[in-house]
């Protein structure tokens, strides 16, 4: 080892571990300021797909977590290694912005350098955000793309961005930039996630065509939020583009009078006002969500996207139940305007593939959940959503989780899909699984 | 057989019960005021606790949680109230913020680091457990004097110090609904007006709680606080100890710490 990397070591070392080096504590992970969990996931599908006939998927997963408090502010970085035994992880690649059709082994899942000056706070770094009231969906809540690999155990991806924030009372107002634009991860095309093409649609499909990353692919969001007699409510703008995609349509002779689709992937520019609130009333809490998603480019329609629900929470007190949660919540899209000549395909109703382009469940759905708190350590979870949109379809979860000691949890469920093969839940009507996941927390 | 021969002995009747009633009464102020008296001088500007919690089971399994406490009093005797888990590390970061509103109507947001964003809860579950102890919601919460009618009921001595012996129970219709005890019997030392140990019986009037508060400090001019707090469910044979790690007062916290920005900080 050289003397110069001996030197940044121990730099390394003074700089995570003040207190075990200004005090004899011993060293531990603590000390250093990390902390972590390591998870095993695995889930068993009771039916092959015709992309993919693997049953069972097993993945590992070792998050650290570094955080620590400086004079001038805070900094935290969230590791993660990860691989899975189906493929959705591959190779070690480090992007900005991410837009690798697999994960890498090893991610930086947020970065962050946060400095506070008075009633100002600037964070800089990959982040996550969550703005919105609802449970299910929220239409305010546009800035991070998701990770889709796997369709019903989503996550949000982080981006590199610079927040500020300004509190004064119980106002506060988020101002994000975001200078790159990174699409959501998508189903990989082996996947059961990736709907079968009806037999006898013929189409070309181009590969995704993202927005180039100059000053045009900046995005913006704001929100102010306040309480104001018993009313949480807060106005919120985002200025960017859609995570998903959307398909361009044009014609390719491929013969002299055959003429084949051509479908160009591209994602949409959109401006999205919104605002939301949550309240209560006695033991319900009442909340909404709403916002108008205005095409600027690469879109078909101007729509609105509303949810709004209840909260309820029945304390039980008996030895084996000792509380009942119920969520109910109903959301609708609504198509405003269509875009003229925009050459977009419609994602929803389509002829031949119905609803296998739609990236929306929630168009005119109801979403349910009863979640009883057994005992402190044991909780039962039932979810819903149903996808009344022309023709329905069902996504049900039953989730139970256990907390072994403090540190070792376990989670089991099953996953039930239904509806028509061309409906949103439909399309993975073969999907319906068992999953299991343990925890160990350090 | 005249109604008029029985009213003067009916007249004596009802007099004899006002005078009831008056030393009833007078001896209710009495209790209230101490009680009124206690809040006032127990009563930092702002407050910071580092708590550790022992949880024991009947078979005397032990689980540990710790947690800091920020308190800040406001106007018209209302609390802001952030609470926040540093340890185990499956609740780590778990916060709750309490507004303390007018006749129990509280403004509550819990913060679930998992979501990553806060959540306005209705604050019904005042009578449930807080996060597994042996601590109801409302047992961690000041008096609210305004809300519970208080009685003398004798003076006894703890641990050598003589003690008013009051009882509280609900004076409204609302703390009557979100409370879980029909009455509280309180031991307040009579020279520094700290409560010592408090029983809490049930909706059905039995015993189901008792709460002692030892190694009391002097915080601030005349206020003091326990450095150890000790619940025993006598029902379920479960305890809950709680031992004060550190604490701060009048470190002129502000509004604006009470807030979203604080809680999923």
């Amino acid at each position: 080892m050289s003397r110069a990397t001996r030197w940044a070591l121990l730099l390394l070392l003074r700089l995570a571990a003040p207190a075990a080096a200004e005090d004899d504590s011993p060293l531990t992970l603590a000390s250093l300021g990390l902390k972590g969990q390591a998870v095993f996931k695995s889930y068993v599908s009771f039916d092959t797909t015709p992309n993919d006939d693997q049953l069972v998927v097993n993945e590992g997963i070792l998050q650290l977590e570094w955080s620590r408090r400086f004079g001038w502010g805070a900094a935290r970085l969230v590791g993660e290694f990860r691989d899975d035994d189906f493929g959705y992880t591959r190779g070690l690649h480090f992007q900005i912005p991410e837009t690798s059709r697999h994960r890498s082994y090893l991610t930086l899942k947020e970065a962050t350098l946060t400095t506070r000056q008075g009633p100002v706070e600037v964070t800089l770094g990959k982040q996550i955000y969550a703005w919105g009231t609802a449970d299910a969906f929220n239409p305010t809540d546009n800035l991070n793309p998701y990770d889709y690999l796997d369709i019903l155990d989503n996550e949000k991806l982080g981006i590199w961005s610079a927040s500020a924030r300004l509190t004064l009372g119980p106002t506060s107002l988020v101002f994000a930039v975001v200078p790159f634009f990174t699409p959501s991860r998508l189903p990989l095309p082996r996947s059961r996630w990736t709907p079968t093409v009806p037999a006898g649609f013929v189409a070309i499909v181009d590969d995704p065509e993202p927005p180039d990353q100059d000053l045009g692919a900046t995005q913006y969001a704001a929100r102010l939020r306040t309480t104001i007699a018993g009313w949480d409510v807060s106005v919120s703008y985002y200025d960017g583009f859609d995570h998903t995609l959307s398909f361009r349509q044009s014609l390719v002779q491929a013969a002299p009078g055959l003429f084949i689709p051509r479908l160009t992937p591209v994602y949409s520019r959109v401006k999205v006002p919104g605002a939301d609130f949550s309240t209560t009333f006695g033991k319900l809490e009442v909340h909404g969500e709403g916002a108008f998603r205005l095409i600027e480019a690469d879109g078909r329609d101007h729509r609105f996207q509303g949810i709004a629900g209840v909260n309820y929470t029945q304390e039980v007190g008996w030895r084996y139940l000792d509380q009942m949660i119920f969520i109910v919540e109903y959301a609708r899209e609504t198509v405003l305007s269509r875009v003229r000549h925009s050459g977009i395909v419609e994602k929803d109703h389509s002829p031949f593939v119905g609803d296998l382009l739609s990236d929306s469940g929630f168009r005119d759905a109801i979403i349910g959940r009863i979640q009883a708190k057994l005992t402190e350590d044991t909780t039962l979870k039932l979810s819903g959503i149903a996808d009344l949109a022309v023709t329905p379809s069902y996504y049900i979860q039953l989730k139970g989780n256990h907390r072994i000691t403090d540190a070792l949890h376990v989670e089991a469920g099953l996953d039930f899909v239904t509806g028509k093969p061309d409906t949103f839940w439909g399309r993975w009507r073969d999907s319906d699984r068992f999953f299991i996941a343990v925890r160990y927390l350090f | 057989m005249s109604v008029h021969r029985f009213l003067p002995l009916a007249l004596v009747a009802v007099l004899v019960g006002l005078s009831w009633g008056e030393a009833a009464r007078a001896a209710n102020p009495e209790a209230a005021d101490i009680m009124k008296k206690q809040r006032e001088i127990h009563r930092v500007k702002d407050e910071e606790e580092r708590q550790a919690l022992k949880l024991v089971s009947k078979g005397g399994a032990t689980k540990e949680r710790k947690l800091i406490r920020y308190l800040l009093s406001g106007a018209g005797d209302l609390d802001k109230i952030l609470v926040r888990f540093t340890a185990p590390r499956d609740v780590e970061n778990t916060a709750l913020l309490t507004w303390e509103g007018k006749d129990g109507a509280d403004d509550q947001w819990l913060y679930l680091p998992t979501v990553k964003k806060p959540k306005r809860i209705a604050a019904s579950g005042k009578k449930n457990r807080f996060m597994g102890t042996d601590f109801a919601y409302e047992d961690l919460r000041p008096e609210n004097v305004a809300a519970n009618r208080y009685e003398m009921v004798k003076s006894e001595a703890v641990d050598g110090v003589e003690c008013y012996v009051i009882d509280a129970t609900p004076a409204t219709e609302r703390q009557a609904a979100d409370s879980g005890y029909s009455r509280r019997r309180l031991w307040v030392r009579q020279d520094t007006l700290v409560t010592v140990k408090r029983e809490y019986y049930d909706k059905q009037a039995k015993l189901e709680k008792v709460e002692t508060h030892r190694k009391l400090v002097n915080i601030a001019g005349a206020s003091w606080r326990a450095d150890e707090i000790e619940m025993q469910d006598v029902v379920n044979g479960t305890r809950t100890l709680i031992v004060v790690e550190s604490r701060a007062v009048n470190r002129g916290l502000k509004d604006d710490f009470f807030t979203e920005t604080e809680l999923i900080r």
